[in-house]
C-alpha cells in the first residue's frame, strides 16, 4: 500500500522530525560542543557569565563599551549594584508579577552575546594549545623512554649485583672517580657472575656508595604512555577476545548435551556489573594468583597490570561477541555442509572454505564492536587498578576523566576526547570498508 | 473517522508528555538542598537535620551524598544550573574556587561567623594572593570541623614491645627498626591511590619548611621560587624512601580499604592518615586503641609539628532564591547551637571549630589532636594552598611515580614547578 502524501507529510512531522531533532541536540550539538571547549582552557567551574564584576570593572569595561542603549538597558537590568557599592552582581532570581523566577537560559544566552561583543567572557580561547600541549608537554600521554631507578636510598646495600646489571645499568653511567668508589667496593666474582660487596665497609663509605647507586643504577625502559597503552590494549583485546569468542561459538553450536546453559554461562559475565567482575578478580589476582603462580604482585606491578587488565576484559567481552558468532553460524545453511562432507571434505577444509568465508559479516560486526570498546575502555581499568600503579594502565577515556575533573581541566580533557573521536572514526571506518570488501554474499 | 481519532489521540499523548512535567508546582514549607561528601557521616547527617527540622518546622533539608567524585557532580550540577542550596566543601581551595567563580554567597558579615575559632577562620577567607582583586579578605563558608594528618599508632603493639610514640626522625627509625625485628610491619601504606602519597609528601615539605613555608608560598604565586627552595631535596625524598621502605612490599596494591584493614588487624603498628581514618580502623576493630602523633620528620621536636586544619565547611549557594538563602543561614545559625555541636562531636567524631565546644567525650586520637591545637603547635595543610592542578596532579602522581621509580626526586620538583607555573 502506497500511503497517500498527506500521511506522509503526517507521520514525518510526528515521527521522523522528532528523531532528527533528539539526534541533533543529543548527538551534534554536544559534539560541536566538546570541539569548542577544546579550544578553551575552561576548569569546569568559571561560569559562562560572570556572575559578579568590581564596580570599577563593569563601568569602564561594560557601562562605557556597550553601545547600544537597548542593550545596556538589558544589561543593568540584571547585573544590579550590591548594598556596599563594591560589585555589579547578577541576579539570579527576578521578580515578576509578584512571583520569583529563576533566569531563563535564553536570557542567559542573550547576556552571553552581549558580553561577549565587549570581550568579556569568563573561558578563555586558546586556539590549539591543548593540542600541543598533548604531544609536546604532557609526557604521561605519549610513548617515550625514561629512566627507572633500580636502588633506593633508604634500603641496605645489595649484596651481590650480577655483571651484566652491573655493567649496564651502572658502570656506564658513572664518572672516574665514582668508578673507582665502586669498583672498590664491589669484586667481580667469577664463579657466580656477580659483584659481591666487599664486607666490613667504612660507614661514610657506604653512605656515599649508596647515594652514588640511588643515583646513578638505571635502566632506561620503554613507557608506552596513555597512547601506548590504549593501542596496545585495543590489539590484544580485540585479538583474543574474538579468537576465544570464535572457538566457544564453534564448540557451542554443535549438539552438545546442556548446550543452552552453557551458552548462558558463558554469557554471564557479561550481564555482571563491572565492578562486580573487578572486585571478583581483584580477589583473584591478590590472593590465588600469587599462591598459584608464586609472583606475588600482579596488579602492583607495572610489567604484569596491562596483562591483569586485558585479562579480566578478554573473559568479560568473550560471551557477548560468542553470541554474534552463534547467530552468523546459523545463517550458514547446512546443504552447503553437508554436499562438502559427502564430497570429503574434513574439518579443516570446511572451516577454511566455507564456514570461515560465510561467517565475514559476524567478523565484520565483532571486530566493529570489540575495537570501539576496546578505545573506549574504561570502567574495568578504573575499578580494577584506577589506572596504576602508576600510569600504567590509563587508557584515554581514564586519562580524560582524571584530566577534567580530578586536576580541573575541562577544556584539556575535551581535547583529549575530541582526538579519541577521531581515531575512533577513523580506526572503524578503515576497517569497516576493508572488510565489506571482503564478505562474500549467499 | 476511526484513523483521525487514533491521530488525535498520538497528538494528544505527545502534546501531554512534553507539557505533564511543569502541571505539578504548588506552595510547600521551604525544602534546602544539601550536598555533601563525607561519607563516614551518612546516618548522622540525616540525625542533623531531622534535629534542625523539629526545633525549625518550616525549613525541610534534603540530603544528598556524593562520596566519591563530589567535585565531579557537584561542577555538573552547577553547569547546568542546579546549584545546591548548601554545599559541603573542602576547606581552601576548593572553598576559593568555587568563590572566585561567584556561586558561593558572601558570609563576612553573618554574625555566625563571631562563634568560629579565630584560627579556623583562614581556611575560609579569600587568600590576598588571589586572583580575584575585588573579593580578596572575604569569608565564603562556615568552617565545620578540624582534622589532622599525621601518625595513628597502636597503643597495645608499641607497648608489647617497650616502644614510645616517636618525638624525632631518629626514634622514628629506632621504632621502625624495632617493630620490623619482631616481623610487625611498621607503616600500613597505601600506594594503590595517589592521594595519600600526595598528602605524605607536602605535610612532609610543610614540615621541613618551618617557618620559611609562607614567605616561600607569596614567592611561588607570583613565579619566583621552585618547590625545593625552603626544603632540602634530599632530606624530603628521604621521607618518602622511608616510608616505602617500612611499608608493606605489596603496599602498591593496597588501596584505602587494605590499609584499614591491616591497621586495625595489627598487622601494621602504624599508619600515616587523617585521623578520619581512625573511625574506619575502629570500626573494625572496636577494641583497638590507639594513639595520634605529628609525623616527626626531622630532628627537632618544636618543628615536628602536627599537619592539621579546617578540612569541612559549609558554604551557601549565590544562585539560590532569596528566601532559601535565608533558610539556610537559619541552619547556619542552628549549626553552631550546642544541641548541634552534641551531635556533631558524639555522633559524628567531629572535631567542631566553635568556641568553647565541649569535647570530653571524643576518643584518645581526637584529645591528642585538640592537645596539639592548643598548644598551637600545628602546621596548615599547605596543600589546600597550592593551585588544584598541582596537588591533584603534580603532588599526587609525583609523589606515586617516584616510589615506584618513575622518576627521581629531580624529576618530580621539576614536574611540580613546570604545574605551578602554568597555573
Amino acid at each position: 500500500m502506497i500511503a497517500a502524501r498527506k500521511t506522509r507529510i503526517f507521520y514525518f512531522s510526528l515521527f521522523l522530525l522528532p528523531a532528527f531533532l533528539l539526534y541533533a541536540t543529543f548527538f551534534i550539538w554536544p559534539l560541536l560542543m566538546g570541539v569548542q571547549y577544546s579550544f578553551t582552557d575552561w576548569n569546569g567551574v568559571v561560569p559562562e557569565i560572570p556572575f559578579n564584576m568590581s564596580r570599577s570593572e563593569f563601568e569602564t569595561k561594560v557601562i562605557r563599551q556597550v553601545k547600544a542603549r537597548a542593550e545596556l538597558a538589558y544589561l543593568l537590568k540584571y547585573y544590579q549594584k550590591s548594598a556596599d557599592g563594591q560589585f555589579y552582581n547578577l541576579t539570579h532570581w527576578i521578580k515578576e508579577n509578584g512571583r520569583e523566577r529563576q533566569l531563563t537560559a535564553a536570557e542567559r544566552e542573550k547576556i552571553k552575546a552581549i558580553l561577549a561583543k565587549v570581550g568579556i567572557s569568563s573561558i578563555k580561547q586558546i586556539g590549539l594549545a591543548n593540542y600541543q600541549e598533548m604531544f609536546q608537554a604532557d609526557t604521561r600521554f605519549v610513548p617515550r623512554f625514561e629512566k627507572k631507578f633500580l636502588f633506593n636510598e633508604f634500603d641496605d646495600l645489595p649484596t651481590s649485583i650480577k655483571r651484566q646489571h652491573f655493567n649496564n645499568d651502572l658502570l656506564k653511567h658513572l664518572s672516574a672517580r665514582e668508578k673507582a668508589l665502586v669498583l672498590g667496593s664491589y669484586q667481580l666474582n667469577q664463579g657466580q657472575n656477580a659483584y659481591l660487596l666487599k664486607e666490613h665497609l667504612a660507614e661514610s663509605k657506604a653512605e656515599e656508595l649508596k647515594t652514588i647507586l640511588a643515583e646513578q643504577m638505571y635502566q632506561t625502559v620503554y613507557l608506552p604512555g596513555v597512547i601506548g597503552f590504549t593501542i596496545f590494549f585495543m590489539i590484544l583485546n580485540v585479538l583474543l577476545s574474538n579468537f576465544f569468542a570464535l572457538l566457544l561459538a564453534l564448540l557451542l553450536d554443535h549438539k552438545l548435551r546442556m548446550q543452552n546453559f552453557l551458552r548462558s554461562i558463558f554469557f554471564l559475565p557479561n550481564v555482571l556489573s563491572l565492578v562486580i567482575v573487578a572486585f571478583i578478580w581483584s580477589f583473584v589476582f591478590k590472593l590465588i594468583m600469587p599462591a598459584v603462580t608464586g609472583i606475588p604482585l600482579w596488579l602492583g606491578s607495572t610489567d604484569l597490570a596491562p596483562y591483569c587488565v586485558i585479562i579480566v576484559s578478554v573473559w568479560q567481552a568473550c560471551g557477548y561477541l560468542m553470541v554474534i558468532y552463534l547467530a552468523g553460524l546459523q545463517t550458514i545453511p547446512t546443504d552447503v555442509l553437508e554436499a562438502a562432507e559427502i564430497d570429503g571434505a574434513n574439518w579443516s577444509t570446511k572451516f577454511k572454505h566455507i564456514t570461515w568465508p560465510l561467517l565475514a559479516p559476524a567478523l565484520t560486526i565483532c571486530l566493529f564492536y570489540s575495537i570501539s570498546n576496546s578505545l573506549k575502555a574504561f570502567e574495568v581499568p578504573l575499578a580494577l587498578t584506577s589506572g596504576g600503579p602508576g600510569y600504567a594502565t590509563t587508557p584515554i577515556v581514564l586519562d580524560v576523566y582524571f584530566n577534567a575533573f580530578m586536576q580541573n581541566r575541562f577544556g584539556y580533557g575535551t581535547a583529549k576526547a575530541v582526538l579519541l573521536c577521531l581515531i575512533i572514526i577513523l580506526i572503524t571506518g578503515i576497517q569497516l570498508t576493508l572488510m565489506k570488501r571482503r564478505e562474500v554474499e549467499l | 473517522m476511526k484513523h483521525k481519532l487514533i491521530k488525535s489521540t498520538l497528538v494528544t499523548l505527545m502534546v501531554a508528555a512534553f507539557c505533564g512535567a511543569n502541571l505539578a508546582a504548588a506552595a510547600q514549607p521551604i525544602k534546602l538542598n544539601l550536598f555533601y561528601y563525607k561519607q563516614e557521616i551518612v546516618n548522622q547527617m540525616k540525625e542533623l537535620t531531622e534535629a534542625f527540622t523539629k526545633s525549625n518546622p518550616q525549613i525541610k533539608i534534603e540530603l544528598e551524598i556524593v562520596p566519591n567524585d563530589s567535585m565531579t557532580v557537584l561542577r555538573t550540577k552547577m553547569a547546568s544550573g542546579q546549584a545546591p542550596d548548601l554545599i559541603q566543601l573542602q576547606s581552601y581551595a576548593n572553598v576559593f574556587e568555587f568563590a572566585q567563580a561567584g556561586w558561593l554567597l558572601d558570609l563576612s558579615k553573618e554574625s555566625v561567623l563571631n562563634r568560629v575559632m579565630p584560627g579556623a577562620k583562614n581556611a575560609v577567607t579569600y587568600p590576598t594572593w588571589g586572583e580575584n582583586k575585588a573579593i580578596r579578605g572575604k569569608i565564603y563558608a562556615l568552617p565545620m570541623d578540624l582534622a589532622g594528618i599525621g601518625i595513628i599508632y597502636n597503643k597495645e603493639i608499641f607497648n608489647k614491645y617497650g616502644l614510645k610514640p616517636p618525638k624525632t626522625f631518629k626514634e622514628l627509625k629506632i621504632v621502625c627498626a624495632t617493630l620490623k625485628q619482631h616481623k610487625i610491619t611498621p607503616f600500613a601504606s597505601m600506594f594503590k591511590a595517589n592521594w595519600s602519597l600526595g598528602h605524605f609528601l607536602t605535610m612532609a615539605h610543610t614540615t621541613l619548611a618551618g617557618a620559611k613555608l609562607n614567605p616561600w608560598l607569596e614567592k611561588m604565586k607570583a613565579d619566583k621560587a621552585s618547590y625545593a627552595d625552603p626544603v632540602e631535596v634530599k632530606s624530603l625524598f628521604k621521607m618518602l624512601d622511608f616510608y616505602k621502605a617500612n611499608s608493606d612490599p605489596r603496599a602498591a596494591e593496597f588501596d584505602w580499604n587494605e590499609q584499614q584493614a591491616a591497621f586495625a588487624k595489627g598487622e601494621a603498628a602504624m599508619m600515616v592518615q587523617g585521623l578520619w581514618s581512625y573511625g574506619a580502623a575502629i570500626a573494625t576493630n572496636p577494641k583497638l586503641k590507639c594513639g595520634f602523633i605529628p609525623f616527626p620528620c626531622t630532628d627537632n621536636v618544636a618543628q615536628n609539628k602536627m599537619y592539621a586544619d579546617v578540612d569541612s565547611t559549609f558554604a551557601i549557594s549565590a544562585a539560590s532564591s532569596p528566601e532559601k538563602i535565608k533558610a539556610a543561614k537559619t541552619f547556619l545559625e542552628w549549626l553552631t547551637t550546642p544541641e548541634a555541636i552534641k551531635i556533631w562531636v558524639e555522633k559524628c567524631k567531629l572535631v567542631p571549630t566553635f568556641k568553647g565546644a565541649n569535647l570530653k567525650a571524643m576518643d584518645a586520637p581526637f584529645q591528642d589532636l585538640v592537645a596539639y591545637m592548643n598548644r598551637n603547635q600545628t602546621n596548615p595543610w599547605a596543600f589546600s594552598m597550592y593551585p588544584v592542578t598541582v596537588f591533584e596532579d603534580a603532588c599526587k602522581n609525583g609523589a606515586q611515580e617516584y616510589i615506584f621509580g618513575r622518576k627521581n626526586a629531580k624529576q618530580v620538583i621539576q614536574y611540580i614547578d613546570q604545574t605551578w607555573k602554568k597555573n
